[in-house]
Protein backbone atom coordinates (compact mmCIF):
# COMPACT_ATOMS: atom_id res chain seq x y z
CA UNK A 1 0.00 0.00 0.00
CA UNK A 2 2.34 2.88 -1.58
CA UNK A 3 -0.69 5.77 -0.03
CA UNK A 4 0.71 6.83 3.14
CA UNK A 5 -0.64 5.50 6.58
CA UNK A 6 -1.65 8.87 7.23
CA UNK A 7 -4.82 8.50 5.20
CA UNK A 8 -7.14 7.24 8.27
CA UNK A 9 -9.90 7.75 10.14
CA UNK A 10 -9.64 4.25 11.50
CA UNK A 11 -11.26 4.07 15.03
CA UNK A 12 -12.83 7.68 14.35
CA UNK A 13 -16.84 7.94 14.33
CA UNK A 14 -18.36 10.11 11.56
CA UNK A 15 -21.78 12.31 11.53
CA UNK A 16 -22.90 13.01 8.29
CA UNK A 17 -26.22 14.72 7.27
CA UNK A 18 -28.20 13.58 4.29
CA UNK A 19 -30.32 14.79 1.58
CA UNK A 20 -32.26 13.48 -1.38
CA UNK A 21 -29.41 14.29 -3.87
CA UNK A 22 -27.69 10.92 -2.46
CA UNK A 23 -24.40 12.45 -2.08
CA UNK A 24 -24.21 11.49 1.56
CA UNK A 25 -23.76 8.32 0.12
CA UNK A 26 -20.97 8.68 -1.73
CA UNK A 27 -19.47 10.49 1.61
CA UNK A 28 -20.38 7.72 4.01
CA UNK A 29 -18.96 5.21 1.99
CA UNK A 30 -15.67 7.12 1.77
CA UNK A 31 -15.70 8.18 5.29
CA UNK A 32 -16.41 4.03 6.05
CA UNK A 33 -13.48 2.97 3.60
CA UNK A 34 -11.12 5.23 5.53
CA UNK A 35 -11.95 2.96 8.60
CA UNK A 36 -14.70 5.38 10.33
CA UNK A 37 -18.17 4.45 11.34
CA UNK A 38 -20.48 6.58 10.24
CA UNK A 39 -24.21 7.63 11.75
CA UNK A 40 -26.06 9.15 8.63
CA UNK A 41 -29.14 11.97 9.57
CA UNK A 42 -31.79 13.59 7.65
CA UNK A 43 -35.30 13.88 6.63
CA UNK A 44 -35.73 10.92 4.21
CA UNK A 45 -35.55 7.21 5.84
CA UNK A 46 -34.77 6.41 2.45
CA UNK A 47 -31.34 8.11 1.82
CA UNK A 48 -30.80 7.69 5.15
CA UNK A 49 -30.55 3.70 5.04
CA UNK A 50 -29.02 3.80 1.62
CA UNK A 51 -25.93 5.88 3.32
CA UNK A 52 -25.58 3.30 6.24
CA UNK A 53 -25.91 0.38 4.00
CA UNK A 54 -23.12 1.17 1.90
CA UNK A 55 -21.19 2.08 5.19
CA UNK A 56 -22.12 -1.41 6.55
CA UNK A 57 -20.63 -2.91 3.08
CA UNK A 58 -17.35 -1.53 3.78
CA UNK A 59 -17.55 -3.78 7.03
CA UNK A 60 -17.78 -0.50 9.34
CA UNK A 61 -20.81 0.28 12.26
CA UNK A 62 -23.46 1.86 10.56
CA UNK A 63 -26.20 4.41 12.74
CA UNK A 64 -29.50 5.92 11.19
CA UNK A 65 -30.80 8.73 12.47
CA UNK A 66 -34.09 10.11 10.60
CA UNK A 67 -35.64 13.06 11.39
CA UNK A 68 -36.36 17.05 10.68
CA UNK A 69 -33.45 18.29 13.42
CA UNK A 70 -34.86 21.59 13.19
CA UNK A 71 -34.13 23.03 16.76
CA UNK A 72 -31.25 23.09 18.93
CA UNK A 73 -32.61 20.48 21.01
CA UNK A 74 -33.05 17.90 18.25
CA UNK A 75 -29.56 18.00 16.77
CA UNK A 76 -27.93 18.02 20.47
CA UNK A 77 -30.22 15.19 20.99
CA UNK A 78 -29.01 13.47 17.87
CA UNK A 79 -25.21 14.13 18.54
CA UNK A 80 -25.35 12.42 22.04
CA UNK A 81 -27.53 9.14 19.94
CA UNK A 82 -24.26 9.03 18.27
CA UNK A 83 -21.54 9.29 21.03
CA UNK A 84 -23.99 6.85 22.97
CA UNK A 85 -23.78 4.10 20.17
CA UNK A 86 -20.63 4.41 18.03
CA UNK A 87 -18.55 5.54 20.88
CA UNK A 88 -18.05 8.84 20.11
CA UNK A 89 -17.91 11.64 17.92
CA UNK A 90 -14.99 13.15 16.27
CA UNK A 91 -16.09 14.13 12.27
CA UNK A 92 -18.84 16.12 11.42
CA UNK A 93 -19.71 16.21 7.55
CA UNK A 94 -22.65 18.65 7.05
CA UNK A 95 -23.87 17.11 3.74
CA UNK A 96 -27.01 18.40 3.34
CA UNK A 97 -28.67 21.37 1.71
CA UNK A 98 -31.73 23.14 1.03
CA UNK A 99 -32.40 24.37 -2.59
CA UNK A 100 -34.75 27.12 -4.29
CA UNK A 101 -34.36 28.73 -7.69
CA UNK A 102 -36.77 31.46 -8.12
CA UNK A 103 -37.05 34.97 -9.11
CA UNK A 104 -36.76 37.40 -5.82
CA UNK A 105 -40.00 39.26 -6.54
CA UNK A 106 -41.73 35.66 -5.95
CA UNK A 107 -40.32 34.65 -3.18
CA UNK A 108 -42.04 34.56 -0.18
CA UNK A 109 -41.19 35.10 3.17
CA UNK A 110 -42.09 31.42 4.15
CA UNK A 111 -39.31 30.15 1.31
CA UNK A 112 -36.69 32.64 2.78
CA UNK A 113 -36.80 31.34 6.06
CA UNK A 114 -36.74 27.67 5.04
CA UNK A 115 -33.70 27.99 2.83
CA UNK A 116 -31.83 30.41 5.49
CA UNK A 117 -32.95 27.77 8.53
CA UNK A 118 -32.77 24.89 5.92
CA UNK A 119 -28.63 25.59 5.64
CA UNK A 120 -27.25 28.63 7.65
CA UNK A 121 -29.30 27.39 10.45
CA UNK A 122 -29.10 23.54 9.94
CA UNK A 123 -25.25 24.09 9.36
CA UNK A 124 -24.61 26.06 12.88
CA UNK A 125 -27.10 23.32 14.18
CA UNK A 126 -24.79 20.59 13.85
CA UNK A 127 -22.00 22.22 14.03
CA UNK A 128 -22.88 23.78 17.37
CA UNK A 129 -24.22 20.29 18.45
CA UNK A 130 -20.90 18.36 17.84
CA UNK A 131 -18.76 21.41 18.87
CA UNK A 132 -19.92 20.69 22.33
CA UNK A 133 -18.42 17.61 22.29
CA UNK A 134 -15.43 18.43 20.09
CA UNK A 135 -14.29 21.14 21.92
CA UNK A 136 -14.35 18.81 25.08
CA UNK A 137 -12.48 16.08 24.12
CA UNK A 138 -9.85 18.59 22.60
CA UNK A 139 -10.13 17.38 19.30
CA UNK A 140 -12.67 16.80 16.19
CA UNK A 141 -12.83 17.81 12.60
CA UNK A 142 -16.31 19.50 10.76
CA UNK A 143 -16.80 19.71 6.89
CA UNK A 144 -19.13 22.01 5.38
CA UNK A 145 -20.16 21.11 1.56
CA UNK A 146 -21.85 24.45 0.68
CA UNK A 147 -21.99 25.41 -3.15
CA UNK A 148 -19.30 27.83 -4.59
CA UNK A 149 -22.09 30.49 -4.56
CA UNK A 150 -21.30 31.41 -0.99
CA UNK A 151 -18.81 33.54 -3.46
CA UNK A 152 -20.48 33.96 -6.85
CA UNK A 153 -24.24 34.97 -7.27
CA UNK A 154 -26.55 33.52 -9.78
CA UNK A 155 -30.05 35.19 -10.42
CA UNK A 156 -33.09 33.40 -8.63
CA UNK A 157 -30.82 32.40 -6.09
CA UNK A 158 -30.73 35.36 -3.47
CA UNK A 159 -31.83 33.23 -0.52
CA UNK A 160 -29.51 30.14 -1.28
CA UNK A 161 -26.30 32.16 -2.54
CA UNK A 162 -26.89 34.21 1.03
CA UNK A 163 -27.50 30.75 2.85
CA UNK A 164 -24.33 29.46 1.27
CA UNK A 165 -22.07 32.88 2.18
CA UNK A 166 -23.67 32.65 6.04
CA UNK A 167 -22.35 29.11 6.15
CA UNK A 168 -18.92 30.13 4.58
CA UNK A 169 -18.81 33.35 7.18
CA UNK A 170 -19.83 30.90 10.22
CA UNK A 171 -17.15 28.33 9.24
CA UNK A 172 -14.60 31.25 9.27
CA UNK A 173 -15.53 32.45 12.70
CA UNK A 174 -16.34 28.59 14.36
CA UNK A 175 -12.18 27.85 13.02
CA UNK A 176 -11.01 30.97 15.49
CA UNK A 177 -13.29 30.47 18.20
CA UNK A 178 -12.38 26.50 18.58
CA UNK A 179 -9.06 27.00 17.31
CA UNK A 180 -6.75 26.41 20.43
CA UNK A 181 -9.35 23.55 21.63
CA UNK A 182 -8.29 21.59 18.66
CA UNK A 183 -11.29 22.10 16.86
CA UNK A 184 -10.78 22.18 13.23
CA UNK A 185 -13.87 23.28 10.88
CA UNK A 186 -13.69 24.07 6.62
CA UNK A 187 -16.05 24.34 4.07
CA UNK A 188 -15.48 22.39 0.21
CA UNK A 189 -17.55 23.99 -2.26
CA UNK A 190 -18.40 22.37 -5.11
CA UNK A 191 -19.50 24.13 -8.39
CA UNK A 192 -21.66 22.17 -10.93
CA UNK A 193 -21.97 18.62 -9.21
CA UNK A 194 -24.70 15.90 -10.15
CA UNK A 195 -24.56 12.05 -8.49
CA UNK A 196 -24.81 10.72 -11.96
CA UNK A 197 -24.05 13.34 -14.69
CA UNK A 198 -25.37 12.77 -18.48
CA UNK A 199 -22.28 11.25 -20.44
CA UNK A 200 -19.53 13.57 -21.61
CA UNK A 201 -20.54 14.13 -24.74
CA UNK A 202 -24.00 15.05 -24.24
CA UNK A 203 -22.99 17.53 -21.03
CA UNK A 204 -20.58 19.18 -23.73
CA UNK A 205 -23.54 20.00 -25.99
CA UNK A 206 -25.01 22.54 -22.82
CA UNK A 207 -23.02 25.90 -22.85
CA UNK A 208 -22.44 26.07 -19.25
CA UNK A 209 -19.93 22.90 -19.41
CA UNK A 210 -18.08 24.48 -22.48
CA UNK A 211 -17.56 27.39 -20.22
CA UNK A 212 -16.42 25.47 -17.62
CA UNK A 213 -12.36 25.08 -17.78
CA UNK A 214 -12.43 21.34 -17.42
CA UNK A 215 -15.21 21.07 -19.71
CA UNK A 216 -17.69 18.25 -17.60
CA UNK A 217 -19.71 18.46 -14.66
CA UNK A 218 -18.40 17.40 -11.05
CA UNK A 219 -20.00 14.43 -9.06
CA UNK A 220 -19.56 13.61 -5.44
CA UNK A 221 -16.70 11.10 -5.80
CA UNK A 222 -14.68 13.93 -6.86
CA UNK A 223 -14.49 15.66 -3.70
CA UNK A 224 -14.12 11.93 -1.36
CA UNK A 225 -10.23 11.81 -0.96
CA UNK A 226 -10.33 15.35 0.33
CA UNK A 227 -13.15 15.07 2.94
CA UNK A 228 -11.18 12.06 4.18
CA UNK A 229 -8.07 14.38 4.15
CA UNK A 230 -10.18 17.31 5.93
CA UNK A 231 -11.69 14.73 8.41
CA UNK A 232 -8.44 13.49 9.89
CA UNK A 233 -5.77 14.49 11.92
CA UNK A 234 -3.10 15.20 9.47
CA UNK A 235 -5.27 18.32 8.35
CA UNK A 236 -4.91 19.86 11.74
CA UNK A 237 -3.17 22.58 10.59
CA UNK A 238 -6.05 23.46 7.82
CA UNK A 239 -9.24 25.91 9.48
CA UNK A 240 -11.34 28.40 8.76
CA UNK A 241 -10.84 27.52 4.57
CA UNK A 242 -13.26 26.95 2.02
CA UNK A 243 -11.64 24.60 -0.94
CA UNK A 244 -12.96 24.73 -4.13
CA UNK A 245 -13.82 21.94 -6.27
CA UNK A 246 -15.20 23.37 -9.19
CA UNK A 247 -13.86 22.32 -12.63
CA UNK A 248 -11.94 25.90 -12.58
CA UNK A 249 -15.38 27.83 -12.29
CA UNK A 250 -14.57 30.12 -9.91
CA UNK A 251 -10.75 31.03 -11.55
CA UNK A 252 -12.87 32.04 -14.95
CA UNK A 253 -13.34 35.54 -15.56
CA UNK B 1 -11.80 1.14 -7.13
CA UNK B 2 -11.55 2.82 -3.84
CA UNK B 3 -10.93 6.45 -2.69
CA UNK B 4 -7.90 5.93 -1.39
CA UNK B 5 -6.62 4.39 -4.23
CA UNK B 6 -6.83 7.40 -6.32
CA UNK B 7 -4.21 8.87 -4.22
CA UNK B 8 -1.68 6.31 -5.51
CA UNK B 9 1.25 7.91 -7.02
CA UNK B 10 3.11 4.88 -8.33
CA UNK B 11 4.36 5.27 -11.68
CA UNK B 12 3.74 9.43 -11.41
CA UNK B 13 6.91 11.21 -12.10
CA UNK B 14 6.89 15.09 -10.23
CA UNK B 15 9.53 17.83 -10.85
CA UNK B 16 9.52 19.76 -8.31
CA UNK B 17 11.52 23.02 -7.53
CA UNK B 18 13.41 24.38 -4.31
CA UNK B 19 12.42 20.42 -3.34
CA UNK B 20 15.75 20.57 -1.31
CA UNK B 21 14.39 22.26 1.68
CA UNK B 22 11.86 23.58 4.08
CA UNK B 23 8.31 22.74 2.71
CA UNK B 24 9.52 21.47 -0.41
CA UNK B 25 10.93 18.71 0.99
CA UNK B 26 8.35 17.72 3.30
CA UNK B 27 6.50 17.54 -0.14
CA UNK B 28 9.13 15.59 -1.74
CA UNK B 29 8.86 12.87 1.12
CA UNK B 30 4.95 12.65 1.17
CA UNK B 31 4.91 12.15 -2.34
CA UNK B 32 7.88 9.56 -2.81
CA UNK B 33 5.71 7.02 0.16
CA UNK B 34 2.43 7.38 -2.18
CA UNK B 35 4.92 5.61 -4.66
CA UNK B 36 5.98 9.13 -7.31
CA UNK B 37 9.51 9.08 -8.68
CA UNK B 38 10.78 12.56 -7.60
CA UNK B 39 13.26 14.49 -9.64
CA UNK B 40 14.33 17.84 -7.56
CA UNK B 41 15.59 21.30 -8.84
CA UNK B 42 17.41 23.72 -6.87
CA UNK B 43 19.89 25.89 -6.64
CA UNK B 44 22.60 24.07 -3.67
CA UNK B 45 23.63 20.59 -4.75
CA UNK B 46 23.58 19.52 -1.17
CA UNK B 47 20.18 20.12 -0.26
CA UNK B 48 19.02 18.54 -3.05
CA UNK B 49 20.81 15.67 -3.00
CA UNK B 50 19.71 14.72 0.69
CA UNK B 51 16.44 14.83 -0.65
CA UNK B 52 16.89 12.90 -3.70
CA UNK B 53 18.17 10.39 -0.98
CA UNK B 54 14.82 10.29 1.27
CA UNK B 55 13.18 9.44 -2.12
CA UNK B 56 15.37 6.55 -2.84
CA UNK B 57 14.25 5.55 0.76
CA UNK B 58 11.23 5.32 0.11
CA UNK B 59 12.01 3.02 -2.98
CA UNK B 60 11.19 4.98 -5.56
CA UNK B 61 13.18 7.10 -8.01
CA UNK B 62 14.99 10.08 -7.77
CA UNK B 63 17.03 12.74 -9.43
CA UNK B 64 18.61 15.90 -8.22
CA UNK B 65 19.01 18.57 -11.02
CA UNK B 66 21.21 21.95 -9.77
CA UNK B 67 18.91 23.73 -11.55
CA UNK B 68 18.54 28.10 -11.02
CA UNK B 69 14.88 28.49 -11.90
CA UNK B 70 15.16 32.46 -12.58
CA UNK B 71 17.70 31.64 -15.64
CA UNK B 72 15.08 30.02 -18.36
CA UNK B 73 18.33 28.39 -20.11
CA UNK B 74 18.50 26.24 -17.02
CA UNK B 75 14.73 25.73 -16.77
CA UNK B 76 14.51 24.40 -19.75
CA UNK B 77 17.32 22.18 -19.34
CA UNK B 78 15.92 20.72 -16.05
CA UNK B 79 12.61 19.38 -18.08
CA UNK B 80 15.01 18.09 -20.98
CA UNK B 81 17.06 16.11 -18.30
CA UNK B 82 14.21 14.59 -16.64
CA UNK B 83 12.34 13.27 -19.96
CA UNK B 84 15.45 12.26 -21.87
CA UNK B 85 15.90 9.86 -18.25
CA UNK B 86 12.46 9.06 -17.61
CA UNK B 87 10.13 9.98 -20.92
CA UNK B 88 7.73 12.02 -18.90
CA UNK B 89 6.47 14.41 -16.78
CA UNK B 90 3.37 13.97 -14.96
CA UNK B 91 3.21 17.15 -12.23
CA UNK B 92 5.34 19.92 -11.70
CA UNK B 93 5.18 21.87 -8.48
CA UNK B 94 6.64 24.96 -8.67
CA UNK B 95 7.81 25.44 -4.89
CA UNK B 96 10.73 27.79 -5.69
CA UNK B 97 11.18 30.76 -3.04
CA UNK B 98 12.94 32.85 -1.91
CA UNK B 99 12.56 35.70 1.48
CA UNK B 100 15.69 37.29 1.53
CA UNK B 101 17.26 38.79 4.48
CA UNK B 102 17.96 42.50 4.05
CA UNK B 103 17.17 43.93 7.15
CA UNK B 104 13.64 45.07 6.41
CA UNK B 105 14.70 48.52 4.15
CA UNK B 106 12.40 51.19 4.13
CA UNK B 107 10.75 51.30 0.54
CA UNK B 108 13.16 54.45 -0.55
CA UNK B 109 16.36 52.30 -0.32
CA UNK B 110 15.58 48.72 -2.28
CA UNK B 111 17.07 48.19 -5.28
CA UNK B 112 16.08 47.47 -8.35
CA UNK B 113 18.53 44.38 -8.22
CA UNK B 114 16.36 43.36 -5.05
CA UNK B 115 12.82 44.09 -6.85
CA UNK B 116 14.44 42.15 -9.84
CA UNK B 117 15.80 39.01 -8.42
CA UNK B 118 12.59 38.83 -5.58
CA UNK B 119 9.89 38.83 -8.46
CA UNK B 120 12.10 36.27 -10.46
CA UNK B 121 12.34 34.17 -8.22
CA UNK B 122 9.12 33.68 -6.52
CA UNK B 123 6.92 34.43 -9.58
CA UNK B 124 8.68 34.39 -12.97
CA UNK B 125 10.13 31.02 -12.12
CA UNK B 126 6.58 29.44 -11.65
CA UNK B 127 6.30 31.17 -15.44
CA UNK B 128 8.97 29.46 -16.61
CA UNK B 129 8.80 25.80 -15.78
CA UNK B 130 5.51 25.77 -16.25
CA UNK B 131 5.85 27.10 -19.56
CA UNK B 132 8.73 24.44 -20.43
CA UNK B 133 6.45 21.77 -19.41
CA UNK B 134 3.30 22.84 -21.02
CA UNK B 135 3.51 21.37 -24.38
CA UNK B 136 4.92 18.17 -23.11
CA UNK B 137 1.73 17.82 -20.65
CA UNK B 138 -0.69 19.23 -23.46
CA UNK B 139 0.93 16.81 -26.08
CA UNK B 140 -0.32 13.90 -23.20
CA UNK B 141 -3.92 15.11 -22.74
CA UNK B 142 -2.81 15.57 -18.83
CA UNK B 143 -1.09 17.34 -16.30
CA UNK B 144 -0.93 18.76 -13.11
CA UNK B 145 0.96 21.64 -12.12
CA UNK B 146 1.03 23.28 -8.17
CA UNK B 147 2.13 26.66 -7.41
CA UNK B 148 3.46 27.40 -3.93
CA UNK B 149 1.71 30.68 -3.09
CA UNK B 150 1.52 32.28 0.56
CA UNK B 151 -0.72 34.02 2.67
CA UNK B 152 1.00 37.32 1.72
CA UNK B 153 -0.32 36.11 -1.61
CA UNK B 154 -3.67 37.46 -0.27
CA UNK B 155 -2.92 39.89 2.87
CA UNK B 156 -0.03 42.72 3.04
CA UNK B 157 2.62 42.11 4.57
CA UNK B 158 4.83 44.61 6.70
CA UNK B 159 8.42 46.28 4.70
CA UNK B 160 7.88 43.18 2.50
CA UNK B 161 7.33 44.08 -1.25
CA UNK B 162 8.69 41.47 -3.37
CA UNK B 163 7.41 38.41 -1.49
CA UNK B 164 3.95 39.76 -1.35
CA UNK B 165 4.19 41.16 -4.84
CA UNK B 166 5.20 38.03 -6.51
CA UNK B 167 3.09 35.65 -4.25
CA UNK B 168 0.02 38.13 -4.91
CA UNK B 169 1.20 37.41 -8.78
CA UNK B 170 1.37 33.57 -8.33
CA UNK B 171 -2.22 33.50 -7.18
CA UNK B 172 -3.31 35.28 -10.65
CA UNK B 173 -0.97 33.22 -12.72
CA UNK B 174 -2.70 29.53 -10.83
CA UNK B 175 -6.06 31.10 -11.75
CA UNK B 176 -5.15 31.73 -15.58
CA UNK B 177 -3.14 28.78 -15.98
CA UNK B 178 -6.06 26.87 -15.11
CA UNK B 179 -8.49 28.68 -16.97
CA UNK B 180 -6.48 28.75 -19.91
CA UNK B 181 -5.02 24.52 -19.81
CA UNK B 182 -8.02 23.23 -19.19
CA UNK B 183 -8.77 22.34 -22.54
CA UNK B 184 -5.35 20.34 -22.75
CA UNK B 185 -5.96 18.10 -19.67
CA UNK B 186 -3.69 20.22 -17.37
CA UNK B 187 -4.97 21.44 -14.17
CA UNK B 188 -3.42 23.86 -11.99
CA UNK B 189 -3.53 24.75 -8.22
CA UNK B 190 -2.04 26.48 -5.48
CA UNK B 191 -1.16 25.57 -1.78
CA UNK B 192 -1.01 28.33 0.51
CA UNK B 193 0.97 28.13 3.47
CA UNK B 194 0.58 30.03 6.41
CA UNK B 195 3.53 30.56 9.24
CA UNK B 196 5.92 27.41 8.50
CA UNK B 197 8.95 27.87 10.47
CA UNK B 198 11.98 26.75 8.13
CA UNK B 199 15.61 27.09 7.87
CA UNK B 200 14.69 29.93 5.57
CA UNK B 201 12.46 31.98 7.37
CA UNK B 202 14.74 31.94 10.69
CA UNK B 203 18.04 33.03 9.00
CA UNK B 204 15.52 35.47 7.30
CA UNK B 205 14.68 39.06 9.26
CA UNK B 206 10.85 37.71 8.36
CA UNK B 207 9.09 38.46 10.80
CA UNK B 208 6.82 35.45 12.07
CA UNK B 209 3.98 35.91 13.96
CA UNK B 210 4.08 33.81 17.50
CA UNK B 211 1.87 30.61 17.92
CA UNK B 212 -0.33 32.14 20.00
CA UNK B 213 -1.84 34.36 17.34
CA UNK B 214 -2.73 31.92 15.19
CA UNK B 215 -6.19 31.03 15.48
CA UNK B 216 -4.93 27.03 16.46
CA UNK B 217 -2.56 28.27 18.60
CA UNK B 218 0.95 27.16 17.00
CA UNK B 219 2.75 27.56 13.67
CA UNK B 220 3.01 24.79 10.83
CA UNK B 221 5.06 21.58 11.06
CA UNK B 222 6.29 20.86 7.78
CA UNK B 223 5.33 17.67 7.52
CA UNK B 224 2.19 18.73 7.32
CA UNK B 225 2.43 19.85 3.58
CA UNK B 226 3.10 15.89 2.57
CA UNK B 227 -0.92 14.81 2.55
CA UNK B 228 -1.92 17.92 0.61
CA UNK B 229 1.28 17.40 -2.00
CA UNK B 230 0.06 14.35 -2.46
CA UNK B 231 -3.85 14.85 -2.78
CA UNK B 232 -2.85 17.43 -5.81
CA UNK B 233 -0.48 15.22 -7.52
CA UNK B 234 -3.05 12.87 -7.63
CA UNK B 235 -6.07 11.61 -9.64
CA UNK B 236 -8.46 12.27 -6.00
CA UNK B 237 -8.01 16.23 -7.13
CA UNK B 238 -8.52 15.71 -11.16
CA UNK B 239 -11.97 18.52 -10.65
CA UNK B 240 -9.90 21.07 -8.80
CA UNK B 241 -8.24 23.40 -10.85
CA UNK B 242 -7.54 27.43 -10.74
CA UNK B 243 -8.06 27.09 -6.56
CA UNK B 244 -5.95 27.21 -3.63
CA UNK B 245 -5.42 24.88 -1.00
CA UNK B 246 -4.75 26.78 2.07
CA UNK B 247 -3.06 25.59 5.44
CA UNK B 248 -2.34 28.26 7.63
CA UNK B 249 -3.85 27.40 11.29
CA UNK B 250 -6.87 29.88 10.37
CA UNK B 251 -4.73 33.01 10.10
CA UNK B 252 -6.61 33.89 6.63
CA UNK B 253 -10.16 32.84 7.94
CA UNK B 254 -9.54 35.96 10.65
CA UNK B 255 -7.74 39.35 10.09
CA UNK B 256 -10.30 41.78 12.12
CA UNK B 257 -8.49 41.23 15.43
CA UNK B 258 -4.80 40.01 16.10
CA UNK B 259 -5.73 37.08 18.21
CA UNK B 260 -9.36 36.53 16.11
CA UNK B 261 -11.18 36.61 19.40
CA UNK B 262 -13.84 39.55 19.36
CA UNK B 263 -15.83 40.45 22.86
CA UNK B 264 -18.90 39.10 24.39
CA UNK B 265 -22.00 40.71 23.50
CA UNK B 266 -26.36 40.39 24.43
CA UNK B 267 -29.21 41.21 22.52
CA UNK B 268 -30.34 44.59 22.67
Amino acid sequence: MPVPTDWTLEGKVALVTADARGWATVFAAALAEAGADVAIAGHSAEHVESAANAVRGMGKRAETLVGDFDGFDDTDAAADRVVSRLGGLDILIHASQTALGKPALDTTEFEWNTVMDGNAGSAFRWARAAGRRMVTQGNGHIVNVISEMAERGLSNHAPFSASQGAIQQMTRSLALEWGTAGVRINCIATGWMELNPPPLEEQQKELLVRYLPLRRKGTPDDIAALLIYLAGNFSDFTTGQTIFVDGGAMAHA
Amino acid sequence: MGVLDALNLDGINVVITGGGTGLGREMVRGMAEAGANVAIAGRRQGPIDEAADIVKAAGTKSMAVSTDVTDTAQVNRLFETVLAEWGGIHVLFNNAGIVRDEGRPPLWEITDESWRVGIETNLSSAFYCSRAVSKHMADRGSGKIVNVASGFGFRGGRDNYMYTAGKGGVVNLTRALGVSLGRYGITCNAIVPGFFPTEATNASSMSLPRGDLIPVGRTGFPREFGPVAVWLASAASDYMTGEMFIVDGGGLAGGMAPTGYGPITELA
